[in-house]
């Protein structure tokens, strides 16, 4: 595998999905209250990637599944992400951050979001039936984004937290098929909203300095009080480009 | 057809926006008082804002209100009526005016605190009525408002920190077990002492969790985390790549907010007044 194409994050937590025994699955469910949510159809057992890497991925929104992988997925390209700006991979696990000019304090921080974010994909793999799972099959490349410009980086990083609680919202409003998802991608949608409050205020207080104007934590949030909402297929558009696999919305 | 699947009644509609509403109300008054308290330019106190703050504090308090306005129009006729402000106790002495937290219009310090946990139990208060809404029309609303608090509430929890958003004070998201408390009232537990029978850890032992949880985190095998779902959990990153331990705990918990029912978040909001 190219490691270029890859930090190695995402196949290597994929990995433990995989390998581990079905006690650790329970016991990984049992965190946090998410026993409540835990299918009874998942028993953590057998081989359950059903599309090779870098394959298209379809979102079947029509389904229960569906919402759920999509954020899934979203999770995935957050930790890529996040990863190779840690400098992470499996290839050189000691790097450390190519970006220039990121504080000890944020770089703690990202290290944070890389836990969280990888925890928002682990927890949804586990519960998604294992038969219909986005896991260990996509592929990730950001060769438009330069890893050492801290301007390259952290306007796309807030982008993209930006769409992601956007699509999130959007997931719970018009595609969840219960009330106990809407009540798990509530959890996710908060915790995701930190983040993006986080990163735009860390880009607030590099232009502007921590006494300064720090306005960019709602910027998504309208005249109303109220942040935003979009589909999935508009926030595919937007997240495409990073994905080397072909992913694709249906029933939306 | 399964029960989660049916639309809620008109009532049950209105009792979940209720819940938001009246935490927005107190927001709007308690950043109000606040604001007219610490502003930067006239503030009444000798205590100022910086930039920074003030300009926040006025973003979230015009959000509070414009939101106050969404929700009191969904809701229709039966929406609660704003409180008078004299109603509140910012001190959290449930009306007695004299709670452990009675500098909180007076040193901006403490009122930052007494704002992280109006917004981190809003959080928690308004996405625990988000199920409820599944399916009706009012779902979105809900959902938008939810995000934003969200976003407040990190904001706050950023602005607790001198230097910017950080790890080791007030991280944007509750840390786990006791540190959700710590991070409110400082690391030199046990705090402030009692000053009319609730402590500050009384208050936070509600919103947060207790002090020191059940270590039901990581047991094998694991208890049911029906214990006490406010418990925010450990670190995959820490372990991997700062302790080198290869132990793949991944950070579950902290990842998913936790939902409050009324009855507890209200319970909370009560310690300021809220009723």
């Amino acid at each position: 595998m190219d490691s270029m194409r890859t930090t190695g994050m995402v196949q290597e937590l994929d990995t433990i999905l995989r390998t581990s025994k079905r006690r650790d699955f329970l016991k990984l469910a049992a965190m946090g209250g998410m026993a409540l949510f835990f299918p009874p159809v998942l028993t953590g057992c057998g081989s359950d990637v059903v599309t090779n890497p870098g394959d298209p991925e379809e979102f079947t929104m029509g389904s229960a599944a569906g919402p759920l992988n999509f954020v899934n997925a979203y999770a995935q390209l957050m930790l890529d992400f996040y990863s190779r700006m840690a400098g992470y991979s499996l290839y050189s696990p000691n790097s450390s951050f190519p970006i220039s000019g990121m504080t000890q304090q944020e770089r703690s921080l990202i290290g944070n979001l890389i836990d969280q974010k990888g925890g928002t994909f682990l927890s949804l793999s586990t519960l998604t039936p294992h038969n219909v799972r986005v896991s260990g099959s996509l592929l990730f490349h950001f060769e438009t984004v330069d890893f050492t410009n801290r301007d390259s980086i952290m306007p796309l990083a807030a982008t993209l937290e930006d769409l992601g609680v956007a699509a999130v919202n959007g997931l719970m409003t018009s595609s969840v098929k219960n009330s106990t998802d809407l009540a798990l991608l509530a959890q996710i949608a908060s915790n995701w909203a930190r983040h993006a409050a986080m990163i735009n205020d860390m880009n607030d207080i590099h232009a502007n300095g921590v006494t300064g104007l720090r306005s960019s934590f709602v910027r998504t949030v309208n005249g109303q009080g109220l942040d935003a909402v979009t589909s999935a297929s508009d926030a595919l558009a937007t997240i495409q480009p990073y994905f080397i696999n072909t992913l694709s919305i249906t029933g939306a | 057809m399964h029960a989660s699947t049916l639309q809620a009644s008109s009532t049950d509609v209105a009792a979940a926006l209720t819940v938001a509403l009246k935490f927005k109300y107190a927001q709007q008054a308690f950043y109000t008082q606040g604001y007219t308290t610490f502003n930067a330019t006239s503030g009444t106190s000798s205590d100022k804002f910086t930039a920074a703050e003030d300009n926040a504090v006025k973003i979230i308090r015009d959000q509070e209100t414009a939101q106050i306005a969404v929700l009191a129009s969904a809701i229709g006729a039966g929406a609660p009526s704003a409180p008078a402000p004299s109603s509140y106790d910012w001190t959290g002495g449930s009306g007695a005016g004299n709670g452990p937290f009675d500098q909180s219009m007076i040193s901006r310090g403490e009122f930052f605190k007494v704002a992280q946990i109006l917004e981190d139990t809003g959080v928690r208060a308004i996405k625990g009525q988000i199920p409820a809404l599944f399916a009706t029309p009012e779902l979105t609303t809900l959902v938008q408002i939810h995000s934003t608090e969200g976003r407040h509430a990190a904001m706050v929890r950023m602005l607790r920190s001198p230097g910017g958003p950080s790890y080791d004070t007030t991280p944007p998201w509750p840390g786990y077990g006791s540190f959700a408390i710590q991070e409110i009232i400082g690391w030199d537990i046990p705090g402030t002492p009692a000053l009319s029978g609730q402590s500050q850890i009384d208050i936070m032992t509600l919103a947060y969790g207790p002090l020191t949880p059940a270590a039901h985190y990581g047991e094998d095998p694991p208890k049911s985390p029906g214990e006490d779902n406010l418990i925010q959990s450990s670190s995959f990153y820490a372990n991997k790549y700062v302790n080198s331990t290869n132990d793949y705990t991944p950070p579950y918990a902290i990842a998913f907010d936790e939902p409050m029912d009324a009855t507890r978040a209200l319970t909370v909001a009560a310690f300021f007044g809220v009723s």
